[in-house]
């Protein structure tokens, strides 16, 4: 095996690893940035020097140590340095998602005023037109920035750049949860936590020279953040990083991207590796062999998807052991435990009351350093193959969420985390069966269903109260999809409802609503102490028995 | 907006997107429909619907369009566009 030692030279922080590697590379790649068919290389010279630029605006708006610098781009190469500016000017910076074209800029906006009322930024790196909705919602309260190539020639700061002064354990950067905007919450990440990431989890895939990181994923989401950007930058092995909207669109853009750059590594939620055997055209053929690793991450790998996958691409040079499973969270920076990379996933079938048997895919073995424990309601630890709340120990777990007291109080109980994730252990290796609240994993994201169910409550037709949103495993597309059963008021007018609803949930919370089922009254059954039971009326569904 | 009432190409794609997503029969699909009054019809159903409409006429859309398309009737005349080049 191939330690990482090699990327494990001795630094403190970000903006200091990021000069060592431009002092002792300028030319060396760090990026190739591809969009729409033209790649732009960028060397750790240019980000550096970029980012740098970035730091003296950043310096000349005001922009002092500690503050909180929001990053909205699409897909663009200033979201690297712009990012990285913020850090070099000792700021903490947070990736955000854009409106969809799909979204009211309105609600959009509205339900970013109350998040950005909480954790109080200092200035939001935007783009044109989104700028102007922005500043028309947000006024003076928040300054914004365009980016933009002109910032490059802006040269650089004549004061030393605070970043350098920073210390290993400040908070670097904020990860944000997905979900409602108005309730995300913030995972700050020390310089500390993300070194000490780096090092378990390049070990956990056997990061070595000659790898190279081919990316689709959007930066705001933690498997595209971690994984792929800072693995790139703080390591040195190169990045090739996609338009997640034009990957949606092309999907087939990915094998390009591998085939041309040689790429060894890749990071996908389940959905995409069913995205891509349904929606890559059959007439056309790559030549994959140079990868090691697909690692299935951020949502439950479903090993039948895998093997679709697999068997859809085997002419391609997709093989069994490529692929491989992590168990991810932002909470313990990314990785809490991964398979062992050039091994075929174990699998286990789990039998559960009033539920067909199903097939798990192993999430593997804790990184090094990371403690998972299985603990029964009782916060018991539990035995081998029983089935508990997963809880998480180790020495990058963050120490609590930005400014949200109670919910850090909720979920850090001394030094383990409660995941809200159930699982259970099996020959020392990790799998995951479920949820313990409501949150469903769609496209890689968290919802809570209690707030889907809130948006599309008050809808005129609707029985107040009456509404149960479920997560569905849809065989057409392969992705977990969002179904709201709904008590409807006799003859209320069901298609427009269905809209209504679809609209309203993709504008506050940018989420397509796959089906809604109109029931008559008094259909959904409770739970026994009164509760709409989402269990079983979402069995019920599956049954066809509603 | 023309009328596509008559129109082979429009009522060709409107039997596509109905067999792509399957709405329910109280759906009715015209010119200003959107992907949001179809339900089910996301950003990747999206792209299955593409490679439909792009067999049942044997055409190439040009993947620049494709992404910005605000309703069904823009679809129709990007198709028709299409075809007739």
């Amino acid at each position: 095996m191939v330690l990482a030692k090699t990327f494990r030279s001795p630094w403190r922080t970000i903006p200091e690893r990021v000069r060592q590697l431009a002092e002792i590379g300028p030319g060396n790649e760090f990026c190739t940035f591809v969009s729409r068919g033209e790649e732009v290389a960028i060397s750790f010279g240019e980000l550096y020097r970029h980012s740098r630029a970035y730091a003296a605006t950043y310096a000349a708006l005001g922009i002092e140590p500690g503050d909180i610098v929001i990053v909205m781009l699409e897909h663009s190469r200033h979201l690297f340095s712009s990012y990285l500016g913020a850090m070099l000017a000792g700021a903490i910076p947070a990736f955000m998602p854009f409106p969809s074209p799909k979204q009211r800029a309105d609600l959009f906006w509205a339900d970013h005023q109350a998040l950005f009322a909480r954790i109080e930024p200092r200035l939001l790196v935007t783009y044109t037109p989104n700028d102007i909705t922005a500043r028309a919602a947000l006024g003076s309260a928040l300054p914004v920035l365009i980016a933009g190539d002109e910032i490059f020639a802006a040269g650089e700061s004549a004061t030393a750049l605070p970043g350098f002064t920073r210390l290993t354990g400040d908070i670097a950067c904020l990860q944000h949860s997905s979900g409602t905007t108005a309730l995300k919450k913030g995972v700050p990440l020390t310089h500390a936590a993300i070194a000490g990431h780096l090092d378990a989890y390049t070990r956990a895939i056997e990061l070595r020279p000659g790898d190279r990181i081919v990316s689709w994923l959007p930066l705001y989401h933690d498997m595209g953040f971690v994984a792929c950007f800072l693995t790139a930058l703080l390591t040195g092995i190169p990045l090739v990083a996609l338009d997640p909207f034009e990957w949606v669109m092309k999907p087939h853009i990915l094998f390009d991207a591998i085939e041309r750059h040689r790429g060894t590594l890749c990071w996908l939620p389940n959905f995409a590796f069913a995205h891509l055997a349904n929606a890559v055209r059959p007439n056309r053929h790559w030549d994959l062999s140079s990868m090691r690793a697909y690692i299935n991450c951020s949502e439950p790998c479903k090993p039948a998807t895998f093997e679709r996958f697999r068997s859809r691409f085997a002419p391609d040079g997709v093989r069994s052991e490529q692929l491989a499973v992590c168990y991810a969270m932002a909470e313990n920076v990314f990785g809490v435990t991964q398979t062992a990379i050039g091994r075929e996933p174990a699998v286990r079938q789990l039998a559960e009351a009033d539920a067909p048997s199903r097939t798990l895919a192993s999430c593997g073995r804790p990184l090094v350093g990371v403690t998972v424990e299985i603990r029964g309601p009782a916060g018991t630890p539990l035995a081998d193959g029983i089935v508990g709340e997963i809880f998480v120990r180790g020495p990058f777990l963050f120490r609590g969420y930005d400014r949200l007291p109670a919910e850090t109080e909720h979920k850090l109980h001394g030094e383990w985390y409660a995941s809200g994730d159930l699982g259970f252990f099996s020959d020392g290796e990790l799998y995951v069966t479920g949820r313990v609240d409501d949150m469903l994993i769609l496209n890689g994201r968290n919802y809570y269903a209690h707030e889907i169910e809130a948006i599309v409550d008050s809808l005129e037709g609707l029985l107040p109260g009456r509404t149960i949103a479920i997560g569905i495993d849809d065989e057409r597309s392969g992705a977990t999809v969002v179904v709201i059963l709904a008590e409807c008021r006799s003859g209320a007018p069901v298609t427009r409802i269905s809209q209504e609803a679809n609209a309203l949930v993709m504008n506050r919370l940018g989420l397509s609503i796959h089906a809604l089922v109109p029931l008559a009254p008094g259909s959904l059954i409770k739970t026994t102490s009164g509760k709409l039971s989402r269990s079983k009326n979402r069995q019920l569904y599956v049954d066809g028995a509603l | 907006m023309t009328n596509d009432d008559g129109d082979e190409t429009f009522h060709k794609l409107v039997t596509v997107i109905a067999q792509t997503f399957r709405p329910d029969a109280s759906t009715a699909i015209g010119p200003a429909t959107t992907s949001t009054d179809i339900l089910g019809w996301n950003s990747l159903s999206h792209t299955i619907l593409i490679m439909n409409v792009e067999e049942a006429f044997g055409i190439e859309l040009p993947f620049d369009e494709i992404a910005g398309l605000a309703n069904v009737g823009d679809l129709a005349a990007l198709v028709r566009r299409v075809r007739a080049t």
